[in-house]
C-alpha cells in the first residue's frame, strides 16, 4: 500500500494558483454546496449549478437517436473513433473474437539443431473473446476468455555416454586413464568389466539416450516440444447504486498446463496451475470533498508440479536403493544422478534438481478502507488495511527420491564412478516436507498533501505496518537454541511452544520461529519547490522509510521443516570409495543432518531512500529532468552457513571437521545484511510534433552490499561476512 | 554521420500546424477525415500514449503483450472541436441527405451544443482507450470515482501567465458523451489565463495509470488563433 509514495512524492506539483473566486465557487456556491452533500460529480443538472456549467455537464454527444434517419451500420465504428473512452450503445451486447497463429514454415534451422531432420515442432493459437453490455444506464458487465495454445520443440545440447562407455568400455575417452579406486592400478585397457557394473547403475542405464551428434563435446539434441496451455476467463461488474455510490466487482480463473522437457527425455515434467481471484470495490462520496473506499479481495493459487514417473507405483523400490522411499505415488520417480561433465539423470527445476513433486495452494484474503477528506489546501487520506495469508499443503524440496552427486574423483571419470557405484556425496529428506503457514498483517496509514502556496508543496505520510512473520499451523518449528554461528555449536534442538523452549527462556509460541517485528513504522516526507512561480522550473526532494516483509516462499524453507520433524541427512566421501549406491546413507562415511532454521531474534528489512530532481523545461520544446536518488537498506535477509568444517588437507573426512560432529550443516537465516546505492540520471527531451519527441538519457548508478542476490545466496566465507561486502553490477548506460 | 543527422534532427524547428486550414468553410462541408482530424490531432486536441509490456498470453515472440493507453484529450470548449463533434454526428445520420425541414430539425437538435456558454470557462475533455480491456475497466473507474475535490491536486492547466491553474469542476464520463470534462477558470484575479502572446497552454493529470504515470499535452497557442482571435 505504502509502496505508491515513492513515485508519488517525486512527482509533486509545486502549489496552485488560485483563481480569486474559482475555488470557492467551485466548492462552495456552484458546485458542492456546503447543504448539499452530493459531490459535484455528480450533481444532477439543474439543481444547483450556475446555467454555464449546467450546459458543461449536459454536453453530451449522441451517436443514435435521431430515429427519423438513425443510421445503425457504422455506428461504433465512429463512435470509437471520436469518443473511445465510453462509445457504447445502451442495451446492446457488444465484443470482439480473435485468433492469433504462428508456425515453423518460415522458421530458420538453429545452428545447433540436428541437419537434415525436420525443424523442431512450434505451433502457437492464442485466442479468444470480449463480450460487454451496458444493461442500462447503472449497470455494465463485462466477460473476456482468452486462450493459449504453444507446442514449441527445443534445442537442449548435453553429453551423454556413448554406447561403449555404458558397457564400461572408456577406451575411447582419449589419455584419461581409469582407475579401480579398491586396488588403485588401472582398469586393463580402460574398460570397467561389466560384471563390476553396480546393479542399481544397470537399471538407470536406460535413461541414457545414445549420441545423436557428431560433436564430441555436446554429443546429444533433445529436442521434444516444450507445451504450455493457458486458459484464463475473467468477469466484470460496474454498478451505480446512486450517484454517490459505486459498486465495482472483478472475477478472474485462470488454469495452467505446461509440460517441461529437461536434457534427457525421460524427465519430463507437468505443471498444472490454477489461480482464481475476486475483488469487489465500493465507493462512496459523502460531499465532493469526502470520499470513501471499502474494497475487498480474495486470490487463491495452487500450484502442481509432478515428474514423468509420479504414480509409477513401485518405481524408486525396484532400484533397490536402501533408505529411501516415497510417502505418496505424487512422489514417485528416479533420484537425482549428477554426474559432473554428463547430462544429469534429473528434471532441471529446483535447486536440488529433484523438482517434483512440488505443489501449493495459496490463499489470500484482504480487506480495506480509505477516506480523503479535502479541507482547503490540505488532501487527507486515512486508510487501513487487514491481510490473512494461508499457504496450504506446500511441498517442495523434499528430496525423498535421494540425490546423488559423482565428481570423478574415484575413479577418473564421473560416468566410471556412476557405473561403479560409488557416489561421493548422497542427500535425502526424511520426514515430512510438508508446510503449512499463517501470516496475518494489517497496516494503517494517513497521509496529507498540503498546498502551501503558489510556491510551495508538502506531503507528509505516516503508516504502521505489523508484518508478522508466517507460522506454522502444525507445530513443528524447532530451533537450534541457543543459536551460534560459531563454535562452540553446544545447543540443541528444541520445538518452540514445548516444556523445554520455555525452561530455556524462548517465549515463542508453537508454530512460530521468530518473535514479530513491532516497530515498523514508515514516515514519509516531500516537497515540492518552484522558486519563480513558474513550474516550468521544479525543484523536488523527499525522504522515507518504509519495510520489507518475509513471505511464504522466503519462509517455507525454514518454517515447519524443522528437525526432528523433517531434514536431510547428508553423506559424503569425496575422495575415497565409501559410499556405495545400493547402501548410501549405511556406509562407513556417517550420515549427518543438514538443519534449516531462522534466528528468532530476526527483524525485517528496512529501506531509506532519498530523492532530489530538478525540472526544467525551456522554448516550449526542451525539457531537462536532473535526478538523484539514494537508498539504504538495513538488516536484509541472509542465510548464514554454521557449523562449517574447520580447514584441513583435501581427503579428511568432513564430519569430524565440524564444531559439532553430530550435525552437518546449519542454514540459519538471519537479517544482517545491508545494501546501499546511488542514482544519478538525466533526461533530456526535445518535442518535434505532436506525436513525436526525442530522448536522451543517461543514468549512473552505483551500488554495494554484502548480499549479493536473495537472501538464501550463502557467503563465500561464513567466517568473514564483511569481506562480501563488494559493488553491486548494476551499472547501466 | 549519424550524430549530424541527430543535430539537425534537433535543430529543426517545430511545425506548427496552423488553425487556418480549419476555418475556411462551414463546419457542415467537413468531410468525416476533416472532422476526425480536428479531434484527434489538431490545434486543440492531442493524443498522449503510453506503453508498458506486460508477461502473459500476449502475441509476442516470448508471450509478452504491449499495453498501450492513448488519453485524448480535447479542448471541448473551443468552437471547432464542437463543431467536429457536431459534424460527426450529422454525417452518421445522413444530414447531407436530408430534406431542409430534417436539416431544420436536426440542426435545432445541436444548437446546445454549439452554443455552450465557455465564456468564463475552459473545458478539457479526457477521453481513454487501451488494447487491454482490464486497462482501460481501470482508467474508466478512476474517472467515475474522482470528484473535483480529488482532483484539484492533480490537475491543472499550466499557461506562462498561470503556471498552475487549479481545476474549478469536473463532471466524470457519461455514457456515449465525450470524456471526462475538467472545467478551468478563464480568468485569474480578473486578468485572462491566456493571450496571443503565450507561447503555450499545457494540460497536465498524474496518476491516472499508477503512481509514476503524468499525462502532459501542450497545446501552441500560435495555432490556436482564428481570425486573429485566440480561440480555446
Amino acid at each position: 500500500m505504502i509502496r505508491f509514495l515513492a513515485l508519488t512524492l517525486f512527482l509533486l506539483l509545486p502549489g496552485l494558483i488560485l483563481a480569486e473566486g474559482t475555488q470557492e465557487h467551485a466548492e462552495k456556491s456552484a458546485v458542492v454546496p456546503p447543504s448539499d452533500k452530493k459531490s459535484a460529480s455528480t450533481q444532477e443538472p439543474g439543481e444547483t449549478l450556475p446555467p454555464d456549467l449546467q450546459q458543461i455537464e449536459a454536453f453530451s454527444v449522441r451517436m443514435t437517436g435521431f430515429s427519423s434517419s438513425e443510421r445503425q451500420s457504422g455506428d461504433h465504428a465512429i463512435a470509437l473513433i471520436v469518443n473511445p473512452f465510453s462509445a457504447r450503445k445502451r442495451g446492446k451486447i457488444f465484443g470482439s473474437v480473435y485468433e492469433y497463429h504462428r508456425n515453423d514454415n518460415f522458421d530458420a534451422r538453429n545452428f545447433f539443431d540436428p541437419v537434415g531432420k525436420p525443424l523442431p515442432e512450434f505451433k502457437r493459437n492464442q485466442f479468444g473473446f470480449r463480450i460487454g453490455a451496458l444493461v442500462n444506464g447503472k449497470l455494465r458487465m463485462f466477460g473476456s476468455y482468452d486462450g493459449l495454445r504453444i507446442v514449441k520443440g527445443s534445442t537442449m545440447l548435453s553429453l551423454v555416454p556413448t554406447p561403449e562407455m555404458k558397457r564400461g568400455d572408456f577406451s575411447g575417452l582419449g589419455g584419461r586413464l581409469l582407475t579401480d579406486p579398491f586396488t588403485g592400478l588401472p582398469f586393463p585397457g580402460n574398460k570397467i568389466p561389466e560384471t563390476r557394473i553396480h546393479p542399481v547403475s544397470a537399471k538407470l542405464l536406460p535413461l541414457f539416450p545414445d549420441p545423436n551428434r557428431e560433436d564430441s563435446a555436446r554429443n546429444y539434441v533433445n529436442n521434444q516440444p516444450v507445451v504450455n496451455n493457458q486458459d484464463v476467463l475473467s468477469a466484470r461488474i460496474d454498478y451505480e447504486l446512486n450517484p454517490q455510490t459505486k459498486i465495482f466487482g472483478n472475477y478472474r480463473i485462470a488454469n495452467g498446463n505446461r509440460l517441461q522437457v529437461s536434457l534427457l527425455p525421460s524427465f519430463d515434467t507437468t505443471i498444472r496451475d490454477k489461480a482464481q481471484d475476486f475483488s469487489l470495490d465500493l465507493a462512496h462520496s459523502f460531499s465532493s470533498n469526502k470520499v470513501f473506499n471499502l474494497s475487498a479481495h480474495f486470490e487463491r493459487d495452487t500450484s502442481l508440479q509432478l515428474s514423468k514417473q509420479a504414480y509409477q507405483a513401485g518405481l524408486l523400490d525396484s532400484l533397490g536403493i536402501q533408505g529411501l522411499s516415497v510417502s505418496d505415488p505424487i512422489d514417485e520417480g528416479y533420484p537425482v544422478i549428477e554426474l559432473l561433465g554428463y547430462a544429469s539423470l534429473n528434471s532441471g527445476f529446483g535447486s536440488t534438481g529433484s523438482g517434483s513433486p512440488n505443489l501449493s495452494t495459496q490463499n489470500d484474503y484482504s480487506l480495506g478502507a480509505s477516506y480523503t477528506y479535502v479541507r482547503g489546501k490540505h488532501t487527507i487520506a486515512f486508510r487501513g488495511d487487514l491481510r490473512w495469508r494461508q499457504l496450504n499443503g506446500s511441498r517442495t524440496w523434499g528430496t525423498r527420491r535421494g540425490q546423488f552427486n559423482f565428481s570423478g574423483q574415484i575413479s577418473g571419470d564421473s560416468f566410471a564412478d556412476f557405473l561403479l557405484g560409488i557416489p561421493y556425496a548422497a542427500t535425502r529428506g526424511i520426514g515430512s516436507d510438508r508446510a503449512d503457514l499463517r501470516q496475518r498483517m494489517w497496516q494503517l496509514s494517513v497521509r496529507d498533501d498540503w498546498k502551501i502556496n503558489r510556491n510551495w508543496t508538502l506531503s507528509m505520510s505516516l503508516a504502521y505496518n505489523y508484518a508478522p512473520y508466517p507460522f506454522s499451523i502444525r507445530d513443528n518449528v524447532s530451533l537450534f537454541y541457543p543459536l551460534l554461528l560459531e563454535p562452540p555449536m553446544h545447543g540443541e534442538i528444541v520445538v518452540t511452544g514445548s516444556q523445554k523452549a520455555q525452561e530455556l527462556g524462548l517465549k515463542l509460541r508453537q508454530g512460530q520461529a521468530a518473535y514479530n517485528d513491532k516497530n515498523d513504522w514508515e514516515p514519509s516526507f516531500g516537497v515540492a519547490y518552484s522558486p519563480f512561480g513558474n513550474n516550468r522550473f521544479v525543484l523536488r526532494a523527499s525522504y522515507r522509510i518504509f519495510h520489507s516483509s518475509m513471505n511464504f516462499r522466503q519462509a517455507q524453507n525454514n518454517i515447519g521443516r524443522n528437525y526432528p520433524f523433517f531434514y536431510l541427512e547428508r553423506a559424503e566421501s569425496p575422495t575415497r570409495p565409501d559410499l556405495d549406491l545400493s547402501r548410501p546413507f549405511a556406509s562407513p562415511a556417517p550420515a549427518a543432518q543438514t538443519i534449516q532454521a531462522m534466528d528468532p531474534h530476526l527483524r525485517n528489512p528496512y529501506i531509506q531512500q532519498w530523492q532530489m530532481s530538478i525540472q526544467y523545461e525551456f522554448q516550449r520544446i526542451w525539457s531537462l529532468e536532473l535526478g538523484y536518488e539514494g537508498r539504504k537498506t538495513t538488516r536484509l535477509y541472509r542465510t548464514l552457513p554454521a557449523n562449517v568444517p574447520l580447514p584441513a588437507p583435501f581427503g579428511t573426512p568432513i564430519q569430524e571437521r565440524r564444531p559439532n560432529p553430530a550435525y552437518g550443516r546449519f542454514d540459519i537465516l538471519t537479517s544482517g545484511s545491508s545494501y546501499s546505492g546511488n542514482e544519478l540520471s538525466a533526461q533530456l527531451t526535445r518535442r518535434l510534433t505532436g506525436s513525436f519527441s526525442i530522448q536522451a538519457g543517461f543514468e549512473w548508478n552505483k551500488a554495494i552490499s554484502d548480499c549479493w542476490g536473495w537472501a538464501f545466496a550463502n557467503p563465500n566465507n561464513p567466517r568473514q561476512t564483511a569481506d562480501e561486502r563488494s559493488l553491486w553490477d548494476s551499472r547501466r548506460q | 554521420m549519424m550524430g549530424l543527422v541527430l543535430l539537425a534532427v534537433l535543430l529543426t524547428p517545430v511545425p506548427v500546424a496552423s488553425s487556418s486550414k480549419y476555418a475556411n468553410n462551414h463546419f457542415s462541408s467537413w468531410s468525416l477525415e476533416k472532422a476526425v482530424q480536428m479531434l484527434n490531432a489538431s490545434p486543440w486536441a492531442r493524443q498522449e500514449t503510453i506503453t508498458h509490456v506486460i508477461r502473459g498470453v500476449g502475441s509476442g515472440i516470448s508471450g509478452e503483450k504491449e499495453i498501450y493507453s492513448t488519453f485524448y484529450v480535447r479542448f471541448l470548449s473551443a468552437q471547432p472541436i464542437r463543431e467536429a463533434y457536431a459534424r460527426i454526428q450529422q454525417i452518421q445520420h445522413g444530414y447531407d441527405k436530408m430534406s431542409a425541414e430534417e436539416k431544420a430539425w436536426f440542426d435545432q437538435a445541436q444548437v446546445a451544443n454549439l452554443t455552450m456558454d465557455t465564456s468564463r470557462w475552459i473545458v478539457v475533455s479526457v477521453g481513454f482507450r487501451s488494447n487491454d480491456p482490464n486497462e482501460e475497466s481501470r482508467v474508466r473507474r478512476f474517472f467515475q470515482n474522482q470528484t473535483t475535490s480529488t482532483l484539484k491536486n492533480r490537475v491543472y492547466l499550466s499557461t506562462p501567465i498561470c503556471p498552475q491553474v487549479e481545476l474549478s469542476a469536473y463532471f466524470p464520463p457519461r455514457e456515449e458523451s465525450i470524456g471526462a470534462k475538467f472545467v478551468f477558470s478563464r480568468e485569474l484575479n480578473g486578468s485572462p489565463i491566456l493571450n496571443k502572446q503565450c507561447g503555450y497552454v499545457a494540460f497536465e493529470l498524474l496518476d491516472v495509470l499508477g503512481a509514476n504515470s503524468r499525462i502532459r499535452s501542450v497545446f501552441p497557442v500560435k495555432a490556436m488563433i482564428m481570425d486573429d482571435e485566440l480561440v480555446f
